[in-house]
């Protein structure tokens, strides 16, 4: 199922022939061959030797290294104030961080309480419409609420996807920034949850992001319902609806009576 | 001057004050801001920030204090020029010395800047108010942030009908068309609206948030909290260079240590003697805080454990007395039948050492506190950690308070707790409760392993008291200290973080200043 341990002599032929060096180095020095040297790199090598602080100062270096350590994992860290490979030349607090893009891992274990095809480590063509949903709700918002232009969507190799937010406003972003993102995007409530306060409004207010995400979702719910067959079984309907907030439960619990009553199939 | 506009009072603290004083004005002033934080901190705990309770209670709390009624007071309020000076320069002043006192590590910087960005939030507030009720067109708040340099675009009138759907959408508290076009609106780059941005309170296009005027506060206050964040890094950096002054430093330290006497550290009432892996089980039952407790029984149940719910429980675990070759010996045990050996040494055995500084930066991280694990991280699907009062809902809780043995009556207080968002006060009961202590036995719980602690010398008999959190101030004497080396003093401070590097970059050793 998962696949042989890579011997170093393959990785060796990735890193000389398939590896898109050039392109990574382009990338990541944004212009700039000396934000590339003071750009972090961690490897993970063979019987788990793991190597911290790595930088390099051309993409002929970094070549190089690829083809003489060959490492089985490559982390991309982030710019420092100065070359990392030269962090203990530099008094204490002249070493630090200055920026890195910001990253959004989607993965689709997160979703194992609700597709039902598969679980873990396993995806396929099916479950995948979970994730291409979420890439397009997170693309819209990323894009048309927060602005950014340069985004990076990336197959995780094993069951998600990192998306990559490379526009120097991102890169540049503050811890306090970077969660605020997050939270603004984080929809999901849980039972237990407190209501954010709504005020006095009637009717209650649906912010524009969040119906932007519910056209999206709507587009492709039908498809959703049928392939994972989410209401096929009432265990499951339950199981379902039993997420929802306390606040819907009585919506949900009359829905789930009426579906039950009466099961029609989707119209197509 | 003879102006006959009022001064204002409301400060963001750019400029550092200057001449001497006494060192024991000095003092005395660090104390009065410091007792004045803390009541800030005490009823925020105790009220829902923001809230009308809220701002009554810390006006009148504030207000009985040293130094609290002069900065409550408006800008409009007149004293005479000498007075006003005077009141400015204790603010301005005792401000600039607290951060010093405040900057030497993450927990005291984070503390600081939250007690000291909801006191400016309430002046704040309070500006705003007085310049509403004011006869005269005086603005306070509006001489405030020019005469600060902030200056926040607003829509005109043609801008705002045009977005009106969607700034009705988005904007709580306006229910109608017309009420939208009594409301000013500002434009600014989300990252001058965070707390906004964050609970998605605005409309967001582009990149810019659309913010009502009840969110210019907001903004102020995030441009405080970051420039205040930003200086405190500063400050920290340059600390070494105080050594000179033999007389502040100790001081300094000594203000800071009162303060941490509510922080657990390894150092000050540690476990005696180790525990074993073998022993968690009945020590889970007897002396663990609800939120390890989860933890621990998530972790038999599941043979696994999520990374925020290792790390949660691993540093505590670390905090009771477990060495390290215990913890691989525990965590190998308990993922048992989910990972292999081999998977466990490749994925979690690093993950283990790189807790107890044995990998990597080699860094001596510190258990989290209450405030840290109710605050950050919060758990999602399939998490085990946080803080149960705070993450779970009231059914489940009650369910688990069940299990615990606790009363109904008990129960019911503290779930009461909980959903005020007392956490920390819920914990508390919670402890009363499964110790069988009286409602006035005197405990506070900021600190998961400071329950462990005080649950252990409970049940050891150990007649006297643990050493109270409110020690009194001892000023500890300290040699002239040479500059902190390269080798002795590691990264220190951003306001940028990746969770990954978030803990790197958290420790400044500053061991010469440990007496």
């Amino acid at each position: 199922t998962m696949c042989a341990e890579l011997l170093p002599e393959e990785l060796a032929t990735y890193y000389k022939r398939l590896y898109p060096t050039h392109l990574m180095v382009q990338w990541l020095s944004y212009r700039s061959p000396a934000y590339f040297a003071n750009r972090e790199f961690s490897m993970t090598l063979h019987d788990d030797i793991y190597l911290r602080f790595l930088s390099y100062n051309y993409e002929s270096e970094f070549r190089g290294a690829l083809l003489d350590r060959r490492p089985e994992k490559i982390d991309i860290g982030a710019v420092y104030s100065c070359r990392p490979r030269d962090r203990a030349t530099v008094s204490g607090g002249a070493f630090q961080a200055k920026e890195k893009e910001l990253v959004i891992d989607i993965d689709l274990t997160d979703y194992d309480g609700v597709r039902l095809c598969c679980s873990d480590a396993r995806v396929c063509s099916k479950c995948w419409l979970f994730m291409r949903i979420a890439v397009q709700v997170l693309d819209r918002a990323l894009r048309c609420d927060f602005g950014f232009r340069h985004l990076l969507w990336v197959y995780s190799g094993r069951r998600g996807i990192h998306c990559w937010i490379c526009d120097r406003t991102a890169r540049q972003l503050s811890a306090n920034a970077r969660t605020a993102v997050i939270e603004y995007l984080s929809l999901v409530r849980r039972p237990g949850d407190k209501q954010p306060q709504q005020g006095q409004q009637q009717p209650p207010k649906c912010h524009p992001s969040v119906a932007a995400a519910a056209d999206a979702i709507r587009r492709q719910f039908d498809d959703l319902v049928r392939q994972q067959d989410l209401f096929g079984t009432e265990d499951r309907t339950r199981a379902l609806l039993a997420q929802l907030p306390e606040d819907l439960r009585s919506v949900a619990d009359t829905a789930v009576a009426s579906w039950l009553a009466d099961p029609t199939p989707i119209r197509p | 001057g003879s102006s006959a506009e009022p001064q204002v009072r409301l400060q963001f603290y750019r400029d550092p004050p200057s001449g001497s004083e006494q060192l024991d004005t000095v003092q005395n002033l660090c104390l009065a801001r410091l007792r004045l934080l803390k009541a800030v901190e005490e009823v925020g705990q105790d009220m829902i920030k923001g809230s009308k309770e809220y701002m009554e209670r810390l006006k009148m709390k504030l207000g009985k204090l040293d130094l609290g009624a002069s900065l409550l007071t408006t800008s409009g309020v007149h004293v005479d020029g000498l007075r006003f000076r005077e009141e400015i320069r204790r603010d301005v002043l005792s401000h600039f010395l607290l951060r010093l006192a405040m900057c030497r590590t993450e927990d005291q910087r984070r503390w600081f800047i939250t007690q000291e960005t909801d006191l400016f939030r309430l002046r704040f507030q309070l500006e705003q108010n007085a310049d509403r009720s004011r006869s005269s067109r005086f603005s306070a708040v509006a001489a405030f942030l020019s005469a600060n340099g902030i200056h926040f675009d607003s829509l005109s009138d043609a801008e705002r009908s045009d977005l009106a759907p969607e700034l009705l959408a988005a904007t709580p508290g306006i229910g109608s068309d017309a009420e939208l076009a009594t409301v000013a609106f500002y434009r600014a780059h989300f990252t001058e609206a965070l707390d906004l941005v964050r609970s998605r309170r605005v409309y967001l296009r582009d990149g810019f948030a659309y913010v009502p005027e009840t969110g210019v506060v907001s903004m102020a206050t995030t441009r405080f909290r970051a420039h205040l964040s930003h200086q405190l890094a500063v400050a920290c950096r340059a600390l070494p260079y105080l050594g000179e002054d033999a007389r502040l430093v100790p001081l300094l330290g000594a203000i800071a240590k009162n303060l941490s006497g509510d922080e657990w550290t390894a150092k000050s009432g540690g476990p005696a003697g180790v525990v074993l892996s073998g022993q968690v089980d009945q020590l889970a039952k007897t002396s663990f805080p609800p939120c390890m407790q989860h933890l621990h029984s998530s972790l038999r149940r599941d043979h696994h454990l999520r990374h925020f719910g290792r790390l949660q429980y691993g540093l505590f675990l670390k905090g009771i007395g477990m060495p390290l070759e215990e913890a691989l010996k525990f965590w190998r045990g308990a993922f048992a039948g989910k990972v292999d050996g081999d998977k466990f040494a490749k994925e979690y055995a690093y993950g283990i050492r790189y807790n107890y500084g044995k990998e990597g930066k080699r860094a001596d991280f510190s258990p989290y506190s209450c405030v840290r694990i109710i605050t950050t991280n919060q758990p999602g699907q399939g998490d085990s950690h946080g803080c149960p009062f705070r993450h779970c809902g009231a059914d489940l809780l009650a369910q688990r308070l069940q299990a615990a043995g606790i009363s109904q009556d008990q129960a019911q207080g503290i779930l009461t707790r909980a959903k005020d968002s007392q956490y920390q006060l819920a914990c508390r009961d919670y402890f009363r409760a499964v110790h069988k202590l009286s409602s006035d036995h005197e405990v506070s719980i900021n600190h998961p392993n400071q329950y462990y602690e005080e649950s252990r010398a409970l049940l050891l008999g150990n007649g006297q008291q643990q050493q109270s959190a409110r020690a009194p101030v001892r000023v500890t004497k300290v040699k002239a200290a040479p500059a902190a080396t390269a080798a002795g003093s590691q990264a220190a401070e951003s306001d940028w973080l990746d969770e990954t590097i978030d803990q790197e970059m958290s420790q400044v050793d500053l061991s010469a200043y440990e007496a």
